[in-house]
């Protein structure tokens, strides 16, 4: 009970971001808000069912640059490209996950990563579709951005908590029981390839939710988006927050984000640092950011 | 009585060593089978070839009236097969009642009514929200029972049920297995390597050696086959 206090309370007080007048704050926030659901979407399959993907990128980028390519060349509507975007990380996502779900571990996570640089590839190169190199530009965002602000955390913490009701039902049971022991789950009478295909594409639409606001937000598209890079970023943020808890992946975003930020201040070696934190994390305090805390708690 | 499961020369040759050679075995409904043999006879592998963690190379497997030779495991457990593990096969990280739950959730009906039943009669109502890698050896296994029994089987497979049990846990296994037997009306096939258990459980016994049967009766016939003597009870006392 305390801890929702403290959770509404945080969240209370970041609805008044926009009142401080910090154009550079407030674009932070915005990117960060879209990172969590990107990491928590992601966290679906991680945390819970126990695949590492090394693709979502895919999804994310499939959706911003679907959203950029029907608003932008085609002129549809913004509400449109918007929907029309996460519908189509939808069917990547139903499409990767028939293909690669009958592996496992790392032969999984190569599979996600073969199919998200092959994207790239395809963003790269199909230049008078994707615009290459340069991306596409000149995407409406539709409202001012102090608008965008209430409708992105509105937006994610509506799919913040759907994606919780789903890990907390009885389908996101059966998913950790496959985390925890594949083979009982079989022998329990599920389909674990069902249950992994649903939770892929429920992975999948929210990370492309978070990919069509990431486009109206920056009102850009470019491959970095693509990139393997960018689909280590959930992988990395989770680790650090702790994926067995549902809010662990959002304090690892907020904590990738800020370190990011301040640490390219001082050097352009943020990676490095960034990477020692990681090392650490994995190493010395299982569970992540979030684990340690609940341990904690726990021994008062 | 009517036939459950039939095996019809069920082959499974592992890179040369054949583990199981031509195999053909019914069991009756709500019966108790014990399966015996030294190690590496065969046994394990037969029982994964009945329920689906191998395919046969050869061979039928009959459940129920349908040819379930190349279903996958969590076919035949909706058809109404299941099993425990020789080591145990359960979900460590999740509660006891979390545990049930999962095998009882692809039943689908009368969810919560139904854990109430199991939890009660395996008596773990005390223990329900403790997770099951807390539990004592013994429990795990009983447990790893209640999760095979949740998904309303009519045949279970039970392998080693009382390896690394000690002795007062072994009695309340074995009227456990009993009391399955009669109020659920199960079919049970159990491998175990304590002659005491199998001697006091089965009311018919299969023996195997090097993949084959050698001997099939009741526990007096085996316990008067001379073969059976020679290869696997040589100095047990039965």
């Amino acid at each position: 009970m305390r801890n929702k206090t403290i959770l509404a309370a945080v969240i209370a007080l970041t609805l008044l971001i926009p009142f401080t007048g910090n154009k550079y704050l407030l674009y932070l926030s915005i990117k960060i808000w879209i990172l969590i659901l990107y990491a928590i979407a992601f966290n679906i399959i991680f945390g819970y069912s126990g695949l590492l993907s090394f693709g979502h990128a895919l999804f994310f980028s499939g959706s911003a640059y679907g959203l950029a390519i029907l608003v932008v060349k085609s002129g549809l509507p913004l509400p449109v490209g918007f929907i029309a975007g996460i519908a189509i990380a939808a069917v990547f996502s139903a499409a990767v996950g028939f293909l690669s779900l009958r592996h496992k571990e790392i032969h999984f996570a190569m599979i996600t990563l073969a199919f998200s640089m092959m994207f790239w590839g395809i963003v790269m190169k199909w230049r008078d579709v994707t615009g290459g190199e340069d991306g596409i530009a000149g995407i409406p965002r539709g409202m001012p951005i102090f608008w965008f602000y209430y409708f992105s955390v509105a937006v994610v913490l509506i799919c913040a908590y759907i994606i919780y009701r789903f890990v907390k039902s009885d389908f996101g049971l059966v998913l950790e029981g496959i985390r925890e022991n594949e083979v009982r789950v079989r022998f329990s009478g599920h389909s674990t390839l069902k249950y992994r295909l649903y939770a892929t594409i429920v992975s999948g639409t929210f990370t492309g939710v978070a990919g069509a606001l990431w486009t109206m937000l920056d009102r850009t598209v470019t491959p970095s988006i693509s990139h393997w890079s960018f689909s280590a970023m959930p992988v990395i943020a989770t680790l650090i927050g702790g994926p067995q808890n549902f809010l662990g992946p959002a304090i690892g975003t907020l904590i990738y984000v800020i370190a990011q930020d301040v640490i390219t201040k001082y050097t352009l070696y943020w990676q490095f640092i960034l990477g020692m934190v990681v090392v650490s994390v994995v190493l010395f305090f299982r569970g992540g950011v979030m684990g340690v805390l609940e341990r904690l708690f726990e021994r008062r | 009585m009517s036939v459950i499961l039939e095996t019809k020369e069920v082959t499974k040759n592992f890179s040369g060593f054949i583990a199981v050679n031509k195999v053909s075995l019914s069991f009756e409904r709500r019966s108790i089978t014990a399966l015996i043999g030294p190690n590496g006879a065969g046994k394990t592998t037969f029982v994964n070839l009945c329920t689906g963690m191998f395919r046969p190379d050869r061979g039928k497997i009959i459940f129920d009236g349908k040819d379930v030779t190349g279903l996958p495991p969590e076919k035949r457990v909706q058809l109404g097969m299941s099993r425990t593990f020789q080591i145990v096969n359960i979900f460590p990280g999740l509660t006891v009642e979390q545990n049930i739950k999962i095998p009882l959730l692809s039943r689908g009906k009368e969810v919560k009514k139904e854990i109430n039943h199991f939890i009660d009669l395996f008596n773990f109502s005390q223990k329900r929200d403790v997770l099951a890698s807390e539990l004592s050896h013994g429990d795990q296994k009983i447990l790893e029972i209640a999760m095979a029994i949740s998904t309303r089987p009519k045949m279970i497979f039970l392998d080693e049920p009382m390896a690394g049990v000690n002795p007062a846990e072994r009695t309340r296994i074995l009227d456990l297995i009993r009391e399955l037997r009669d109020r659920e009306k199960l079919t049970i096939v159990i491998v175990e390597h304590d002659m005491d258990v199998v001697f006091r459980i089965a009311e018919r016994i299969v023996v195997m050696n090097r993949g084959k049967i050698i001997a099939d009766g009741t526990p007096d016939e085996i316990r008067a086959n001379e073969v059976v003597k020679e290869v696997y009870l040589k100095g047990v006392e039965v």
